[in-house]
């Protein structure tokens, strides 16, 4: 009850920052001088990159929390947390690359930031394959591994760009020089996009720790009617 | 949880639509036309300053329109991203509140 008004009372805040954030980008954050309409596109981008490493972060946290307390409500979250931050890397891919289409003319280009990117994505989806397709304790303890190690591949991203040097992609910068409208276009977008994540992982996590207690109470059952026959 | 999704549906379409509309008229600015009549005279000396204008701004409209096609793809991909992540959860909750029915009645 308590956890549902929270989501309720997330999902409100979320919607809300959704909206002031939408209305700022378009209606006050002025247009940029060398890109003009599509710089529009790093708004909510930038907000899911961020949001995306913050995701793969809690995973390998929780990994590791399982990994010593073995409580399944940890797993619970680094899956859930994995499956949102994956789905937010898909969105950081496209949207990159749609705006690469329209200022690069290209759809792809193999420099470090988005090869690295892309590798990032597919380890991820390997890690969601994997817990998809097994069960029980191998499936809380192998993944845990898995999302801990896939999180080497998280500071190789941010700082691709420093260690192999690229003409196109800038460099990720933790200080910007920024018009303050486009400042804060950037942070209400990238605030959006972290508590909408905060959000679905709360949802995800809840349906995960559901299907456990449906597992556990189907081997109940099986058990019981063993039991009987 | 089905209001929730409800709320981020709506949310997400209004701000959709009412962004993407308000980005749309934004227009060329005049130095941009100024500088681009000079890159066509640049080009061809010989055209008239009408047929550089015309020119010039057939140019940038078209190369609007093409930036603010590619935002709104942009953003119809974050908001469809999210919605269907959303409708995913709902539908697993959907059935797993279907198969704990189906226990109970069992047991």
């Amino acid at each position: 009850m308590v956890r549902s008004r929270i989501n309720g009372v997330l999902g409100l805040v979320t919607a809300l920052l959704v909206m002031v954030g939408a209305t700022f980008v378009f209606v006050v954050a002025p247009i940029e001088v060398e890109m003009r309409e599509i710089q529009k596109v790093f708004y909510f981008h930038v907000g899911a990159a961020w949001s995306m490493f913050v995701a793969f972060t809690v995973t390998a946290a929780y990994g590791i929390v399982y990994l010593i307390r073995r409580n399944p409500r940890a797993d619970a979250i680094a899956g859930a947390s994995a499956s949102v931050g994956w789905v937010y890397a898909a969105i950081v891919l496209l949207t990159g690359m749609l705006w690469a289409r329209s200022a690069w003319n290209t759809w792809w280009n193999w420099e470090p930031r988005l090869t690295s990117m892309l590798v990032l994505w597919l380890m991820y989806a390997g890690y969601l394959l994997f817990r998809s397709t097994t069960r029980g304790d191998a499936r809380r303890t192998y993944s845990s591994v898995f999302g801990i190690v896939a999180f080497v591949m998280v500071p190789i991203v941010y700082y691709s760009i420093r260690i192999w040097g690229s003409v196109l992609h800038p460099a990720t910068k933790t200080k910007w020089n920024l018009d303050n409208r486009m400042y804060y276009g950037m942070l209400l977008g990238t605030l959006a996009m972290s508590a909408a994540y905060v959000l679905l992982t709360r949802l995800r996590a809840d349906v995960d720790i559901a299907e456990q207690e449906v597992d556990a109470l189907r081997q109940e059952q099986m058990f019981g009617e063993d039991a009987e026959g | 949880m089905r209001a929730t999704v409800a709320v981020l549906a709506v949310v997400a379409f209004a701000c959709g639509v009412y962004g993407l509309l308000s980005v749309i008229p934004v227009g060329v600015n005049a130095q941009e036309v100024r500088d681009e009549i000079e890159t066509v005279r640049a080009g061809s000396p010989d055209a008239s300053l009408d047929e550089a204008v015309d020119q010039a701004v057939a140019y940038l409209t078209h190369e609007q329109s093409r930036r603010v096609r590619f935002l709104f793809m942009a953003y119809i991909v974050i908001w469809a991203a999210l919605g269907a992540y959303v409708v995913s959860i709902a539908r697993r909750q959907t059935r797993i509140e279907a198969e704990i029915a189906r226990l109970k009645d069992g047991a």
